[in-house]
């Protein structure tokens, strides 16, 4: 059975990216372009792990964490953003890990990896 | 009391006049201010001086040294322009217009007085200058030109004269030193000539305090204009960080797939997406480059709808925090401006008009041409500004908002009047403000 991945991102090129590399890994990996619309599908779907990234139109990244937090208490999130300011916010303490973004994709998947082999056990 | 002693009152009183009125209108420059002093003292016959100059005081080096000095090097100079002087027979306001200040930087006798350096405590406790300085009052020294209690180098550029050593003292403590000499006149100097001599010192010391006063200001000013922009900067850099990092991470991202694929179908596709996101960095990178200074204005053709969108995107932030709604009514237009600069003033006028707005405002912008000119409209519906302060929001540091320096329309109204153009703000309390600011669709002449 593989594991769930949802990316909530609202630049498009980015979100194919992030999901065939993590496909790539052999992940099952769904998209949102917004924080509404990865809202719904936290709703309805089974998920293993959440990709979330801030700044988006709309919704805030963070205002997003907090609504995750409060319907589905032990699902892992990934903050992956350009910002770094934000690591500073309280709110994004509640994530189980704040990852910069860089050029270099592989800290992400790495991250990925390691907080759902942690799940596991 | 005879006629002669009462027109050599009449005389000085005029001179002292002048004098003054020849301050007043010389702005704020310290060397403008020295140069009417000393041509005060030296002018015609008025004081009967030949020479003078003045030496400042560097109090953290306790120096003396010399700032400026007016007045003929040797008996041939003072042949000449007494001859001169006489001939042409000036009245003294003459003196202040006639010979412009480069004119006396270049002359033997301020080169002299400029490589004047003295160290206050190595003279002797009974020199003029030490003594003037510590006691602070003025000393006349007669047959200046063997008296030892002037210091050795100024006696070296004396003549057979008498001369008065005056300090010049403000409230900050001593600025430096007048000297003046009979040397090619030889008149006496007497009682009334030395409290016209004082006279004319404490008008220095005035002058010179409110000079170093003002460019205090100046350069505070300055600075804090420097700040302003500094933070607006700094906005303007973190969007520029974050705009650029997400293509770039894109662009890595695809490129390795490619690097990776012998599919040719995901090769063009990854290519095309790199393409896009490579069109997007330079589109961010025209936007915004680097606010530049605002003395020069570099003009070239300017769309300024795109100028207010791009502002508009900058500030997406704080409208959607604010839930302003911005209702744009604009025309493409080009014209002649500079567009860093004319960034500035749209980034400051815009993000006012959200500052100051009523939650879930709306800022209009709209643009037409009026005359010459291209007006464009920014109007809010904000708080408003009170009638009485309406003039002063233009003025420096004058702010109404918490933590605001007070410098953004300071710094728009600047730019637009650099473009020729000029800005206008109505504003009714509790209704809102509008800014029209006016370019000009024709340049005439290039500043």
């Amino acid at each position: 059975m593989k594991n769930r991945i949802l990316i909530i991102e609202d630049n498009e090129n980015e979100r194919i990216l992030y999901k065939e590399e993590l496909e790539k890994d052999g992940y099952f990996v769904l998209v949102a372009s917004s924080g509404k619309e990865g809202l719904s599908i936290i709703e309805k779907e089974n998920l293993d792990l959440i990709i979330l990234d801030l700044k988006m139109p709309q919704m805030d990244g963070l205002e997003v964490l907090g609504k995750i937090l409060s319907k589905r208490k032990n699902l892992p999130v990934i903050i992956y953003t350009s910002y770094s300011e934000y690591k500073n916010n309280f709110l994004s303490w509640a994530a189980d890990s704040y990852i910069l973004k860089s050029s270099d994709i592989s800290e992400l998947k790495n991250k990925v990896k390691e907080l759902l082999e942690i799940k596991k056990i | 009391m005879n006629e002669h002693y009462l027109n050599d009152i009449k005389r000085d009183i005029f001179l002292v006049h002048t004098i003054s009125k020849e301050l007043l209108r010389s702005s704020l420059s310290i060397d403008r201010i020295i140069h009417v002093i000393l041509t005060g003292i030296t002018a015609g016959h008025f004081l009967g001086f030949s020479r003078a100059f003045i030496l400042f005081y560097d109090k953290g080096k306790d120096l003396l040294y010399g700032k400026m000095g007016i007045g003929p090097f040797d008996e041939e100079e003072a042949g000449l322009i007494w001859s001169r002087i006489e001939k042409e027979n000036l009245p003294i306001e003459k003196f202040f217009e006639n010979g412009t200040r480069d004119e006396f930087k270049n002359s033997r006798f301020n080169l002299a007085i400029e490589r004047l350096k003295i160290k206050v405590d190595e003279l002797p406790e009974n020199d003029y200058f030490k003594k003037s300085i510590k006691e602070k009052r003025l000393f006349v020294s007669y047959n200046v030109e063997k008296d030892e209690n002037i210091p050795e180098d100024i006696r070296d550029l004396l003549y057979p004269s008498d001369a008065v050593i005056s300090p010049i003292f403000s409230e900050r403590g001593l600025i430096g030193i007048i000297f003046a000499d009979n040397a090619f006149h030889k008149q006496p100097i007497t009682e009334e000539k030395l409290t016209l001599f004082s006279i004319i010192s404490t008008y220095a010391a005035l002058s010179i305090e409110n000079a170093f006063k003002y460019n205090e200001v100046k350069n505070m000013q300055d600075k804090l204009i420097e700040k302003e922009r500094f933070a607006t900067m700094g906005k303007i850099a973190s969007y520029i960080t974050h705009e650029v990092k997400n293509p770039l991470v894109t662009i890595c991202g695809f490129s390795k797939q490619i690097l990776e694929t012998d599919d040719i179908i995901k090769i063009k596709r990854n290519a095309q997406i790199i393409y896009e996101e490579v069109l997007r960095l330079e589109k961010i990178i025209n936007n915004i480059i680097n606010f530049s200074n605002i003395s020069n204005i570099f003009l070239e053709e300017i769309n300024i709808t795109e100028i207010i969108e791009n502002i508009i995107d900058l500030l997406a932030d704080e409208i959607k925090e604010k839930n302003i709604e911005i209702k744009s009514y604009l025309f493409p237009c080009n014209i002649k401006g500079d567009p860093v600069q004319l960034k500035e003033v749209f980034f400051n006028i815009i993000k006012n008009g959200i500052e100051n707005n009523v939650e879930f405002g709306k800022i209009y912008i709209n643009c037409e041409v009026f005359e010459k000119f291209l007006k464009i409209v920014i109007r809010d519906t904000g708080v408003g500004i009170e009638e009485n302060i309406l003039e002063k929001v233009t003025t420096p540091f004058f702010t109404t908002k918490k933590g605001g320096l007070g410098l953004g329309l300071t710094i728009a109204k600047e730019i637009i009047e650099k473009h020729n153009g000029k800005i206008e703000i109505e504003s009714k309390l509790n209704e809102g403000t509008s800014v029209n600011i006016y370019l000009p669709l024709e340049v005439q002449n290039e500043k």
